[in-house]
C-alpha cells in the first residue's frame, strides 16, 4: 500500500532532479514538433530551399523524446534506490515506521506516476499544437506515446528491481543493462556456437532470433520498438506484441523487485549483489558470456578456428577479471 | 528495558543444502536498563551492526530471544516491527542522513509528517525541539549550510521528535572531529539525564564508550560486559 507521507519524503529526497528531468521530458516533443514546423515554414518562404514534401507532417516514431523517454525510467529508479544506497540514506528509509513492502510500493508509485504524468502532459501539449498547426499527417502519434509510456514503465520496473537486488547505483545500472540483453546472452550466443560447431544452415538461428529472442529481450522495446509495425497496414495503432509483452515484463519485474526488497539483507550495501547467493552463479555466467561472446567476435574477425579459440581464451580472462572486480570488490 | 537471551545469528553462504554457516553472533546475553547509556564496542566486523540491526528488527535472529519494554519482539512480522519502531525507537546515523532539499526545521519535522501529525502541532513541537538542541537560529538552513556537529544535532532532534524511549545510534560521532565529538557526547548525556532516554550506541571509539553506564565488548561474535568504563 502506498503512503502519502512517505511519498512526500521520497519526492523531497530527489526533488530538484525529478523536476528538472520532468521539465525537459514534458517539453521535448512539443518543442521538437514546433521546430519541425518552423523549419518547414522557413523552407517554404525561402526560394533557395526545396522542401522534400509539399505539406507538413510529423513522424512520432522517430521523435527524440519518444525514442529516449525510457531513460527517464532509468534515472528515476537509480535515484530512488542505487543513489540512495550510495549516500547511505537507505538505512534512514528502512528505519522509518513503514514496512518494506510499503516503502517499495511507494517508491514504485512515485516513479511510475511521474513517468505517466510526463507522457500525459507531453501528449496533451503536442495534441494542442497539432490542433493549432493542423499538419497533414501525424504518424504514430497515439501509438508512439502509448508504447513509449509502456516501455518506459517497463524499464523503470526493471531498473527498480535491479536496485532491490544490488548494493550501489553502478551495479544497479549494470544489472539493468545485462537483464535487458539477457536473452541474447543466454539463448542467442549458445545458439550461434551450436550452429558453428554443428555446421547447420543457420536458418533455425535466424528464426529463433526473430520470433523468440527479440520479443523476450527488454532492450527490443526501447531500441526497436517500431520494428513490428507495418505503418501501411496499421498507421495509427499498435500491434499486440510491442504492447502486451512489455506490460507482462513490467508486472514480472515489479514482483521480483518487491519480493527482493522485502527480503534483502541490510548489511551488504556497497556490495554488487545484496544476496550473497547470487555472487557465484552470476560470476560463472559472466565468465561463460565472456568466453562465448569473445569467441564469436574472434570468429567473426577472420572466420577461422584460430580466431574462435583465441577469442574464447581472451573472453575467459576478461570474464574472470570483470566478474571478480564487479562482484567481489566492495565499492 | 532491552533484554537479549541466548541470541545467535548465522549468515549462510553457498548453495542450498550445502551452505556454509558463518556465525556472526554467538550466545549473546544482554540486559540494558531503562535510562541507561549502553555502548557496544568492537572492531570492524565484530558483529556490532548486526546486533543493532537485530535490536531494531531489520533482520531476524537465527535463534534466541529479544524483549524490549516487556514485549517479546523475536517473532514480530514486518508490520508489527514498523508499528513498534514508531512507538519505541529513534535512530541516529554516522552520516546524519538528513535530506538535502529540506531545511533543518523540515528535517526535524519529517517523522511527525510521516506519522500524520497536524501541521500546527508539528510546528510547535519542532520549534520546541530546535530550541532544546540549540538550533533555533538555524531553522531555515539546509544541511549543507551547517557544520558536521550541527547536522548531527539536527539528526538527534529528528530522532527525538516522536519521544522514543530508546535511541539506537550507529557510530554517532564517526564523521566528526574530536572537539565536535565531545560536544555531541555531552549533549547525549544531557538528554539522557533530562529525559531519561535509553541510548544504545554502537562504536569502535573508547572515548564514546566513556560516557556509557554500561559497556559491552563484542569480539568475534561473543559479547562480554566491561566491568568499568574507560576514563579518557
Amino acid at each position: 500500500m502506498v503512503k502519502r507521507q512517505l511519498l512526500y519524503k521520497e519526492w523531497k529526497q530527489s526533488e530538484l532532479t525529478f523536476i528538472l528531468v520532468m521539465l525537459v521530458a514534458v517539453f521535448a516533443t512539443p518543442l521538437s514538433f514546433l521546430m519541425g514546423y518552423s523549419s518547414f515554414q522557413t523552407c517554404l518562404n525561402d526560394p533557395t530551399c526545396t522542401p522534400v514534401d509539399n505539406y507538413f507532417y510529423y513522424n512520432f516514431s522517430s521523435d527524440i523524446f519518444i525514442a529516449l523517454s525510457w531513460t527517464m525510467g532509468l534515472i528515476f529508479a537509480i535515484l530512488q534506490l542505487g543513489y540512495e544506497r550510495n549516500k547511505g540514506q537507505i538505512d534512514f528509509t528502512l528505519s522509518l515506521p513503514f514496512s518494506r513492502r510499503t516503502i517499495y510500493q511507494t517508491k514504485f508509485f512515485l516513479g511510475a506516476g511521474m513517468i505517466t504524468l510526463v507522457h500525459v502532459l507531453s501528449y496533451a501539449l503536442t495534441y494542442l499544437l497539432i490542433l493549432g498547426i493542423q499538419p497533414k499527417e501525424t504518424i504514430a502519434f497515439n501509438s508512439g506515446y502509448l508504447i513509449a509510456l509502456v516501455s518506459s514503465l517497463m524499464i523503470y520496473s526493471l531498473c527498480l528491481a535491479a536496485g532491490a537486488l544490488t548494493g550501489s547505483a553502478i551495479s544497479q545500472a549494470i544489472v539493468t543493462f545485462s537483464t535487458s540483453i539477457l536473452p541474447y546472452l543466454l539463448i542467442w550466443l549458445p545458439m550461434f556456437h551450436l550452429d558453428y560447431i554443428l555446421k547447420t544452415n543457420r536458418n533455425w538461428v535466424d528464426v529463433s532470433y526473430d520470433y523468440l529472442i527479440m520479443p523476450i529481450a527488454p532492450i527490443t522495446y526501447i531500441t526497436d520498438r517500431f520494428q513490428f509495425r507495418n505503418l501501411v497496414e496499421n498507421p495509427i495503432w499498435f500491434t499486440g506484441v510491442e504492447f502486451i509483452i512489455p506490460i507482462v515484463m513490467l508486472i514480472v519485474f515489479y514482483l521480483i523487485g518487491l519480493f527482493s526488497f522485502i527480503k534483502h539483507p541490510v548489511e551488504r550495501n556497497g556490495r554488487f549483489f545484496l544476496y550473497p547467493k547470487m555472487d557465484r552463479p552470476i560470476q560463472i555466467l559472466v565468465i561463460a558470456f565472456g568466453v562465448l561472446g569473445f569467441g564469436w567476435v574472434g570468429f567473426s574477425s577472420d572466420n577461422s578456428m584460430f580466431g574462435y579459440i583465441a577469442g574464447m581464451i581472451i573472453g575467459g580472462v576478461v570474464g574472470v577479471l570483470t566478474s571478480y572486480f564487479l562482484i567481489y570488490r566492495k565499492r | 528495558m532491552i533484554q537479549i537471551q541466548a541470541l545467535d545469528h548465522v549468515f549462510k553462504i553457498g548453495k542450498k543444502g550445502r551452505e556454509n554457516e558463518i556465525p556472526v553472533l554467538k550466545g549473546i546475553d544482554l540486559s540494558i536498563k531503562r535510562g541507561d547509556i549502553a555502548c557496544i564496542v568492537g572492531r570492524s566486523g565484530s558483529g556490532k551492526s548486526t546486533l543493532l540491526n537485530l535490536i531494531s528488527g531489520y533482520i531476524t535472529p537465527t535463534s534466541g530471544k529479544i524483549v524490549i519494554d516487556g514485549t517479546d519482539v523475536t517473532g514480530f512480522n514486518e508490520k508489527q516491527w514498523a508499528d513498534f519502531r514508531l512507538d519505541h525507537f529513534g535512530f541516529i546515523f554516522q552520516s546524519f542522513q538528513l535530506i538535502g532539499s529540506l531545511t533543518t526545521c523540515e528535517n526535524v519535522e519529517l517523522p511527525l509528517t510521516l506519522k500524520g501529525v497536524k501541521p500546527s502541532e508539528r510546528k510547535a513541537k519542532v520549534k520546541e525541539m530546535l530550541k532544546r538542541v540549540g538550533l533555533e537560529h538555524h531553522a531555515g538552513h539546509y544541511p549543507n549550510e551547517l557544520s558536521g556537529g550541527q547536522q548531527q544535532r539536527v539528526s538527534i532532534a529528528r530522532a527525538l521528535i516522536l519521544n522514543p524511549s530508546i535511541i539506537l545510534a550507529d557510530e554517532p560521532t564517526g564523521s566528526l572531529d574530536s572537539e565536535t565529538e565531545g560536544e555531541i557526547l555531552a549533549f547525549i548525556q544531557q538528554l539522557n539525564r533530562e529525559k531519561g532516554i535509553t541510548f544504545v550506541i554502537i562504536t569502535h571509539d573508547d572515548e564514546v564508550a566513556s560516557i556509557a553506564d554500561t559497556t559491552f565488548q563484542l569480539h568475534d561474535g561473543v559479547l562480554k560486559k566491561r566491568e568499568q568504563s574507560i576514563e579518557i
